[in-house]
């Protein structure tokens, strides 16, 4: 019975949002003054003209930093669980976590040679 | 030896790669070192091993090699077989083929596509030598097709000629319906010996009795003998050889008259425990042979193209070996076959010879007197029609001696048919050879006088071979001879190959007949020999009658100028109702209303359905996002639907 | 830990090894050494054959927790894929000189895409299987968009990128969903699991959906209907050599881990997928071979025909028996000699900018350089299943396999679909031979890639005419899937 009752209490609140919301937008549709124009109809954007040509690019090289942070991430993400058992894996684990971290390197290295890494 | 063996085929099989890939980049001349070297080098292996071979007392060896085709309980090995008759055979194939090969490189010399035809001629020889040392009827068939393919595409040599490739699509054809009955031959004796090496299914046949009607042996001896009419052109089946002669000349001395051609006389000798075993196939052998002999000869009498001539005399002496074969006389069919080797060879290169000095002109009407301008090649291949012609001390004159004699006095009924049969085409045959040589080199010259300045003798390489096989053809018959003068030395290598006799064959090959009746024979055959040879003369050399004023004789010489019109009852009674009934009914209802329903229909069919699938195609990643999600949605059901059933 | 032995992944180890040193390397280098990538790769691909070979075959033990099998199966293919990197390595460094493309980045991407491939075959545990797909996939993705200046190659990676990320996703959720029936995802665990449920009543809604799941990735990989849209566009647009690489070696990798989950997961009581991917075998080569016949990009006609492939050697798995398996290996490799040494040919042939790839552009080279004309028309009839070649004898052994299960339907319908195939693939032999040229074209054989060509047609007549050796060998290997 507690189960329904908390939908229950979550649709109730869904509908209290949707109608709060509701009722503030038709409330100031409603009362009000209304003078359309055409400049007045246009989305309004800090006074820039808004639309415009789409002209500059988007550097890669935001994708690029931002693809490797992921990777790298991601990577070092791997390190908490072993660190959490590392005594118990002992030298083995130790060894397997430098091999691991070189192949790691080695990536950073090819990136970093590459230029991956530099802004101009 | 089984070393050396292998080689024999191998060498030129290696000189076809050779020539095949590189043939285009190296110079001529390396080109022609390189198909010759390997072809002599296999004829100095086949001799070495056939002087071993006699040098030690057993008669056969079969040397396996390796495992070829492994599947399940099916099992074929890649084995030769040494045994006196591939000797000979092996013998005869590389020494002719290795001196036709010589000739080629002045035959050849100024035509194009020369590493093409070296290659294919390397090819056919490996081919050859497969076929006659292969010591089962798989490898056999391997070989047999593989000469098939080089035949073919050296009679369309000049394929820019439509006669020619029309003439090499004929062989093709004519060929395979050969083939078809040697291929169910083939699947007969494995069904039943469950076995395809030689000496095993020979080991089995030997157990049976000798067949009163017509049975299993007999069968398989029919089927194969279809093979062996459509390989060595027999009646019904001869047709090809006379078209063949398109191609290059060398090709017609080798493969269409010395060789290939005698695929199926081997191929007979070889199955002789089967054959002898079953005296109906027997029985069609001979006849067909003997017939063949005749009819192919009367065919050869008024034909105007050098070459055709002898395609019909070569039609004609298969027929005696196969009427040698029909009456048991398996030596003399094989021992005619060697002698035709090099006689034949010799008349097909001689023939080249002219053709070359003229040009490539082939009508005899305008030739003529030819002595003057080309000594070497008429006085060779004099010699050559005089052993063809069964004049006394020549080769050829004692192989067919020995089959008319066989013939005669053979322990097979008939007999006495096949002999009369021989007998006629014995004369006929001497009557046309005087007939070409006359016409060719004696008498009046009636080639274009303004021409003649450029007539001369061919190159060395030409005339050294033609000298060689003169010389084979006056003495390669002293192997052979008749009982009455001295051992057959021949007979005497091949006997024992023939081990699997029966026993009542045997018993009648002991029989001995009197030397009388056999000096009688003999005469017979000297005195029909002579009366064709004056006949010739008077007519050809005293009256100067030409192929142009022959036609005087009216409805006969049109008849066998024609060739009995064998061609046009083929296509009156084969070819044209074929057409008709596939024009009218086959193709009209048949062909355009369920064949064309089938077969282009499948072809529209699957050009529309393929259009149809490749517009699924559409390169819309989403919609192929959307077939991913139906084919999931697919499999996943499928599944659980089957589960649930 | 006594079952991690380094020397049951040693060639993968000697693959990834020389993977990152190519990679790493490379920048170091510069452009000046382009062949040193080559030649390092070319010696890794080499020493892996070699360790390969060396990995002790055992079909019971498993290593690494039981994640990794070195049974002849995975031995079998280990030595194929790196086989099939020194093939790819030597048919595609002069196309890579002559495009300019980056050679280290491209052979360390080969190396990895290898070492997946292994990882798929050794692996007897899903999560590995699927570690091993995905190193493969995206290896190949990078592949397909190497050539960044070149829309189509851009437009390949992208799409192939997508379907791939799409399908992968199916196969994880079919993963979990047999974690969650099985609560593991070992072979062995799942093998039991689903021995198990098969004396149930009840329907295991979540292990049937998770197989189906299973099925489709792989299907995917392997481009069967109704998975296989992806494979034209990508094939058509990327780098020649790379095509040959996706329809051939991706295709049995995926092909090899779908048969081991096939036969050693699935117990052989519980044949639902056989009626599935009948149908899917069925449609998969009609599809594949009829949209080829009005291809005129040879790049896409052999997409579609390696599609079509993948219809035959799906009638091997269907079929179950010796004999069908026997010949998917048989035909794994014959199928690698006649495509690898086609595309290599077309590689040679791409021209300057790898756009001469259309049926018009073979006009008339037949005669024009016989040395590239005859292998491929040997590779071509090959791929048509024509006598005396390897591709008739994997044919065969396929097709009789559907015929021993009394398969009739199933069999004349791939016969009939491959008679369908020559009438294409005899086309391009026809355009080559019999029409004029339409002026000269500069091609230059790299005798690499000559060494290829050659060795590729040699074998396929070789194991056409001597088929024994390998068929024993794949015999051998196929063993343990026949006796469980």
């Amino acid at each position: 019975m507690s189960f329904s009752n908390d939908i229950l209490t979550l649709m109730l609140f869904l509908a209290a949002c949707a109608g709060l919301v509701g009722f503030m937008l038709a409330f100031s549709a409603i009362l009000g003054p209304k003078k359309q124009s055409a400049i007045k109809d246009e989305p309004f954007e800090c006074g820039i003209a808004n639309v415009t040509p789409y002209s500059g690019n988007f550097s890669v090289k935001f994708y690029l930093i931002a693809l490797l942070f992921l990777l790298f991430d991601i990577e070092i993400a791997f390190l908490f669980p072993w660190a959490t058992i590392f005594k118990s894996l002992g030298l083995f684990g130790f060894i397997e976590m430098f091999v691991f971290l070189a192949v790691v390197v080695s990536g950073l290295v090819y990136a970093w040679k590459k230029g991956a890494l530099e802004w101009d | 030896m089984k070393e050396l063996l292998i080689w024999i085929p191998a060498l030129p099989f290696i000189g076809f790669l050779l020539n095949g890939i590189f043939g285009r980049r190296i110079p001529k001349k390396l080109v022609h070192w390189i198909a010759c070297l390997t072809t002599g080098v296999s004829f100095l292996l086949a001799g070495i091993v056939f002087f071993r071979f006699i040098g030690q007392p057993a008669t056969e060896f079969s040397f396996q090699y390796f495992t070829w085709i492994q599947s399940g309980a099916f099992r074929a090995e890649f084995g030769l077989l040494l045994d006196p008759l591939s000797m000979v055979m092996a013998l005869v194939v590389c020494g002719v083929g290795f001196l036709i090969h010589i000739y080629s490189i002045g035959y050849m010399w100024h035509e194009g596509g020369y590493y093409r035809f070296f290659a294919y001629m390397n090819l056919f020889m490996a081919s050859m030598l497969m076929l006659v040392l292969a010591d089962n009827f798989l490898l056999m068939f391997v070989g047999w097709e593989g000469v098939g393919l080089c035949s073919y595409l050296l009679i369309g040599f000049y394929f820019e000629k439509k006669s020619a490739s029309d003439a090499g699509k004929k062989a093709f054809i004519v060929n395979r319906i050969g083939d078809f009955g040697f291929v169910l031959g083939i699947l007969l004796i494995f069904l039943n010996f469950n076995a395809l090496g030689f000496p095993e299914v020979f080991a089995q046949v030997a157990e049976l009795p000798v067949e009163a009607g017509y049975g299993l042996l007999t069968a398989i001896g029919l089927l194969l003998f279809v093979g062996a009419t459509g390989k060595s052109a027999q009646i019904p089946l001869y047709v090809w050889l006379p078209d063949a002669m398109e191609g290059p000349t060398p090709v017609s001395a080798l493969i269409h008259a010395a060789t290939m051609v005698t695929a199926g006389v081997y191929m007979v000798t070889r199955t002789y425990p089967i054959y002898t075993r079953a005296p109906e196939a027997l029985f069609w052998v001979a006849l067909v042979g003997s017939v063949t002999a005749l009819f192919a000869a009367t065919i050869g009498i008024f034909q105007r193209d050098i070459k055709r001539v002898l395609a019909y005399s070569t039609v004609s002496q298969l027929g005696y070996m196969f009427t040698a074969l029909g009456v048991m006389a398996f030596s003399a069919g094989i021992f005619h076959l060697m002698t035709h080797a090099f006689f034949k060879a010799l008349l097909f290169l001689g023939s080249g010879s002219v053709i070359l000095a003229l040009h490539h002109e082939q009508d005899m009407q305008n030739m003529g007197g030819l002595r003057k301008y080309l000594p070497v090649t008429c006085w060779t291949m004099w010699f050559g029609t005089l052993a063809i012609a069964g004049v006394p001390l020549f080769s050829g004159f004692f192989s067919k001696d020995d089959i008319l004699w066989q013939a005669f006095a053979a322990p097979v009924p008939h007999h006495l048919i096949f002999y009369i049969l021989g007998t006629v085409a014995a004369l006929i045959t001497a009557f046309y050879m005087f007939r070409l040589m006359i016409l060719t080199f004696h008498g009046r010259t009636r080639y274009p006088a303004d021409k003649l300045d450029h007539v001369h003798e061919s190159p060395r390489t030409m005339t050294t071979v033609l000298s060689v096989l003169a010389l084979l053809s006056l003495v390669g018959g002293y192997v052979g001879l008749p009982a009455w003068l001295g051992p057959n030395v021949f007979k005497h290598f091949l006997d024992p190959v023939f081990k699997y006799l029966p026993s009542e064959q045997q018993a009648a090959a002991a029989h001995h007949h009197s030397i009388n009746q056999e000096l009688m024979v003999t005469g017979i055959a000297i005195a029909v020999a002579l009366l064709g040879i004056i006949v010739a003369w008077v007519l050809y050399q005293r009256r100067h009658v030409t192929p142009e004023n022959e036609s005087s004789l009216g409805w006969l010489h049109r008849l066998i100028y024609n060739k009995y019109y064998v061609d046009e009852i083929y296509d009156a009674t084969v070819i044209h109702p074929i057409q008709r009934t596939s024009e009218s009914f086959l193709w009209k209802v048949f062909d355009v209303g369920i064949i064309d329903g089938i077969v282009n229909g499948y072809a529209t069919l699957s050009r529309a359905l393929g259009i149809f699938t490749a517009q699924l195609q559409n390169g819309l990643l989403r919609s192929y996002l959307g077939w991913v999600v139906v084919g999931s949605l697919f499999f996943v059901i499928f599944i659980l639907f089957f589960w649930s059933a | 830990m006594s079952d991690i032995s380094f020397s049951a992944i040693l060639p993968e180890l000697i693959l990834c090894i020389f993977g990152i040193l190519v990679m790493v390397l490379g920048p170091f280098l510069g452009r000046n050494s382009r062949s040193f990538g080559g030649t390092l790769a070319l010696l890794g691909f080499a020493t892996s054959i070699v360790g390969a070979l060396l990995v002790p075959e055992s079909a019971g033990k498993l290593f690494f927790n039981g994640m990794v099998t070195t049974d002849a199966f995975s031995i079998f293919f280990r030595v194929l894929f790196a086989a099939i990197g020194v093939v790819m390595t030597l048919g595609s460094l002069n196309y890579l000189h002559r495009l300019k493309l980056p050679t280290f980045e491209y052979f360390a991407l080969l190396l990895f895409a290898s070492a997946g491939m292994n990882f798929m075959v050794l692996s007897t545990d899903l999560l590995l299987t699927f570690i091993g797909l995905e190193i493969l996939s995206i290896a190949t993705y990078v592949l397909a968009g190497i050539r960044r200046d070149d829309a189509a190659s851009n437009e390949s990676a992208i799409k192939y990128f997508f379907m791939g990320s799409f399908s992968s996703a199916i196969l994880l959720y079919g993963v979990a969903l047999i974690y969650g029936s099985a609560h593991s995802t070992s072979y062995q665990a799942i093998l039991k699991h689903a021995a198990a449920v098969n004396g149930q009543q009840q329907i295991p809604l979540l292990f049937l959906i998770g197989f189906g799941l299973i099925i489709v990735g792989f299907c995917f990989k392997v481009a069967v209907v109704p998975f296989q849209v992806w494979a034209p566009d990508v094939y058509e647009g990327a780098p020649t050599p790379i095509t040959g690489f996706l329809s051939v070696a991706s295709k049995m990798a995926g092909f090899a881990a779908l048969i081991r989950i096939l036969f050693q997961v699935l117990p052989h009581d519980l044949p639902q997928w056989v009626q599935l991917l009948v149908v899917s075998s069925i449609l998969t080569m009609w599809i594949g071979n009829l949209s080829a016949l009005t291809q005129t990009n040879i790049k896409r006609m052999l997409a579609y025909s390696s599609i079509a492939h993948a219809g035959y050697i799906l009638i091997g798995i269907v079929a179950a028996n010796q004999t069908g398996i026997t010949a998917i290996l048989y035909y794994a490799v014959a199928y690698a000699l006649m495509n690898l040494g086609a595309f290599t040919i077309i590689t040679i042939l791409s021209g300057r900018d790898d756009r001469r790839v259309t049926l018009e552009d073979y006009k008339g080279i037949g005669f024009q350089y016989p040395q590239l004309s005859f292998p491929l028309t040997i590779c071509l009839i090959s791929l048509a299943g024509i006598p005396t070649t390897a591709g008739f004898i994997g044919k065969f052994f396929l097709f009789s396999a559907a015929v021993e299960e009394k398969m009739y339907l199933l069999a004349v319908l791939a016969v009939l679909a491959a008679l369908v195939s020559v009438y294409y693939y005899l086309r391009v032999v026809v355009y080559m031979f019999m029409f004029e040229p339409d002026g000269k074209r500069e091609v230059r054989i790299h005798p690499a890639a000559g060494v290829v060509v050659l060795v590729c047609c040699l074998l396929i007549f070789w194991f056409g005419l001597f088929p024994t050796w390998l068929l024993e060998v794949s015999r051998q290997a196929v063993i343990l899937f026949l006796h469980p």
